[in-house]
């Protein structure tokens, strides 16, 4: 048995170990991405264990997966986490069997639930799923903060929520001038010193000007910061949340702190919410969804039918007792308990527009439709049906001991060109160059311009999608239209790439012995990490383990220097303004 | 040869990610360098990220990984014999709070929240094999 703690057991050159773990990765049908066939030690699956993910014992395309027992995870980093990530994609992706009482897959079977955008209360509602067909689908935005607000960067990689600035009854923006009083913007300035000038409408500087502050989101008590290599631990409170106003001015945005300082932003920001479109012209559209679990456990614990009320996600077989009781006064009983609760956030694009449509798992959905007669700003008109193609997913999920959940993600081969990275091969150290080859679905090859350069942003007030001013903080310039653009994976493996071969081998060893046999269309799909926190202690922004620096291409093209938990942290369930470990949880109505 | 007793550190001005993979680096050249042909080789039980938990270098502090788990009413139950916020009272009575927490005996009933066994226990190991760490 793995120690949990030990350091590496003495190097032991245990010769004569046959190479078990480099399996081509040609029979996953490759459209651009390629994974390394030579790891070196790692977190690779035998083949025992793969074949017990099976309910047949027996690996076989299109066979039916069993979630991972997550009530008996056993907990030991990293591989089993990778393992759990791995089995739970694959039985999400299954086809599913009679008992999950239709769809195609198990993800898209009434065992799960539609999560909806929020309503003009700032509410969600679970809808269970219809086998086939998403309700909730809408253009992939990031918003992502700690506390449900969007997120912008700056040179130096720090996060800042984004308010938007307050406006006078004419729509401009408002700042406090040196008495105090509020006064329209009609234009900023910034200065060498990135200070910030507002003019007013007058066209007079208006001196010692702040912008005004809006009310915060609550912050919670952060728990200290472990301790990390020579630092000590320290009972150190959260880093307070960073606030940003943004001001429209001839519809650029510009970004402010609450004294006044410019936030010069990293390349390619230009706004937050930002939209994606694929080389094929489709937009990016994004779906959330939850399992029965999941589903019962909130509604219970809204509903107080739990004593005491949980204060965390379940963890153990005891938990989902409880659950699966409160679960039968419905006369609903769980063909998975045992998967504990999963939230499952996608990224898809148009069918129709894929050249290899068959090489994706697809889904019918309503989506929004838009008058796209101006190709700087498409406005909504309606909604229209279509067939949808997978892109990205995330799983996530509690287990015995995490509370915290574990975030995994995963993408397809098609999607997004890779910076370069390490790994450790069966003869040494190799370095991977950044991926140039495709064709991509999210990059031009070779690329056109900068990689991960905003184009457009949604104006979530009216649903427009707004094209980015030229330049655009992008160099060439961003074109001012609604348009495709190039994505790059910036962590391939979840940890900085050049720097981590250890980290990268675990991952890549482990999608090299998860091959379902034959054309399965989950072969398509590869898996770029996954993250948690020691012992399930809460997250703080500081504590994630694994692969800690994971983000993925699609559902996090603008914001991939952040971790999971840089977002997803505070209250361990939730907060009802959307804030907390999960987004949705607080601001989920129950099920009745 | 006898395997060395110390735990491998890296060294001063080397990470260890550098370290691991340098360490690698010096086991294949020498497999090369003595014609190891029945390769490949297989380097201990685990060669990902060695060190720490998982390849993070994460200390199990009193503070930063034992507090968080008793919570304010937790505390409270057990004043009456000693502070559960009192990292020298916690070590003294390390083996009764351990078994107590996994015997299910502790904590008692009646407070609010949901107590994470699994991890508390593998926390609370970890504290006690790195020394009890502050």
């Amino acid at each position: 048995m793995r120690s949990v703690f030990s350091w590496p057991a003495s190097v032991v050159a245990a010769a004569a170990v046959p190479l078990v773990i480099a399996i081509s990765v040609s029979n996953r049908g490759v459209v651009a991405q390629t994974i390394p066939t030579d790891p070196q030690g790692g977190c690779p699956v035998t083949p025992a264990k793969f074949a017990s993910w099976f309910e047949s014992g027996t690996p076989a395309t299109n066979g039916v997966v069993k979630p991972a027992d997550s009530t008996n995870f056993p907990d030991h980093p990293n591989c089993d986490f990778y393992d759990w990530s791995q089995q739970m994609f694959l039985w999400l992706t299954s086809p599913a069997p009679s008992k999950y009482g239709g769809g195609s897959r198990i993800f898209n079977s009434p065992v799960f639930f539609d999560v909806s955008p929020p309503d003009k209360n700032g509410q969600r509602s679970l809808s269970q799923h219809e086998p086939g067909f998403i309700k909730f689908f809408n253009v992939r935005f990031v918003k992502a903060g700690p506390h449900n607000l969007p997120v912008i960067f700056d040179r130096q990689h720090r996060m800042f929520e984004v308010q938007p600035a307050k406006l006078s009854p004419a729509g401009r923006p408002l700042v406090l001038n040196a008495a105090g009083k509020e006064v329209e913007v009609s234009a900023i300035k910034i200065g060498a010193n990135r200070k910030a000038t507002f003019v007013d409408t007058a066209s007079k500087t208006i001196t010692a000007a702040k912008p005004v502050a809006l009310p915060a989101p609550r912050l919670e008590a952060a728990p200290p910061i472990p301790a990390r290599g020579n630092i000590a631990a320290k009972a150190v409170p959260r880093p307070q949340l960073k606030i940003a106003q943004m001001f429209i001015i001839d519809k650029k945005p510009i970004f402010v702190d609450l004294l006044g300082n410019a936030i010069d932003t990293e390349q390619g920001q230009a706004g937050t919410d930002a939209a994606l479109m694929s080389q094929g012209g489709s937009l990016v559209y994004y779906a959330t969804m939850v399992n029965d679990v999941y589903a019962y456990f909130m509604t219970g614990n809204k509903k107080n039918a739990f004593n005491p009320p949980f204060t965390t996600f379940p963890m153990t077989a005891a938990d989902l007792t409880k659950i699966q009781n409160f679960a039968a006064t419905k006369n609903v009983t769980f063909p998975d308990g045992v998967a504990l609760a999963i939230e499952v956030k996608s990224a898809w694009v148009e069918a129709s527009t894929l050249t290899n449509a068959g090489d994706y798992i697809t889904m019918n959905a309503t989506v929004p439709s838009f008058n796209t007669a101006n190709g700087a700003q498409w406005v909504p008109n309606g909604t229209r049906n279509v067939q949808l193609a997978l892109v990205s997913i995330h799983v996530v999920g509690s287990t015995k001991g995490h509370p915290e959940m574990i975030w995994s993600t995963f993408e397809h081969f098609g999607s997004t060109p890779n910076a370069s990275y390490k790994y450790n091969s069966t003869t040494g150290l190799k370095t991977v160059p950044a991926d140039a080859g495709g064709p991509w679905l999210f990059s031009s090859n070779p690329p056109t311009a900068d990689f991960n350069c905003q184009h457009m942003t949604v104006d979530l007030t009216t649903g427009n999608i707004n094209a980015v001013q030229p330049p655009g903080n992008c160099n060439p310039p961003v074109p001012g239209t609604v348009s495709k653009s190039n994505t790059q994976r910036v962590n391939p493996w979840g940890m900085p790439g050049l720097t981590s071969a250890s980290f990268n081998t675990e991952i890549i060893s482990h999608d090299n012995t998860t091959h379902v046999p034959g054309n399965d269309v989950r072969n398509k799909y590869f898996m770029t990490g996954a993250t948690w926190t020691p012992f399930g202690i809460p997250p703080n922004g500081n504590n994630a383990v694994g692969t800690n620096h994971l983000a993925n291409s699609a559902l996090e093209t603008y914001t991939q220097t952040v971790n999971c938990f840089g977002c997803h942290l505070g209250n361990m369930l939730g907060d009802p303004g959307g804030g907390g470990l999960s987004h949705i949880y607080g601001p989920l109505k129950p099920l009745f | 040869m006898p395997d060395d007793p110390r735990p491998p550190r890296p060294p001063a001005g080397m990470t260890f990610e550098q370290f691991t993979e340098s360490t690698l680096g010096a086991v294949f050249r020498a497999a090369r360098l003595n014609n190891v042909t029945h390769g490949p080789i297989t380097i201990g039980v685990h060669i990902g990220p060695g060190g720490g938990y998982g390849g993070h270098m994460v200390t199990c502090g009193f503070q930063a990984v034992i507090k968080p788990f008793f919570t304010d009413c937790y505390r409270s139950h057990m004043l009456f014999m000693f502070d559960l916020w009192d990292a020298a009272a916690v070590q003294a009575n390390w083996q009764q709070i351990h078994d107590a927490c996994q015997n299910g005996s502790m904590p008692a009933a009646g407070c609010p929240g949901t107590f994470n066994q699994s991890g508390f226990l593998q926390a609370f190991q970890c504290w006690k094999d790195q020394g009890f760490p502050a």
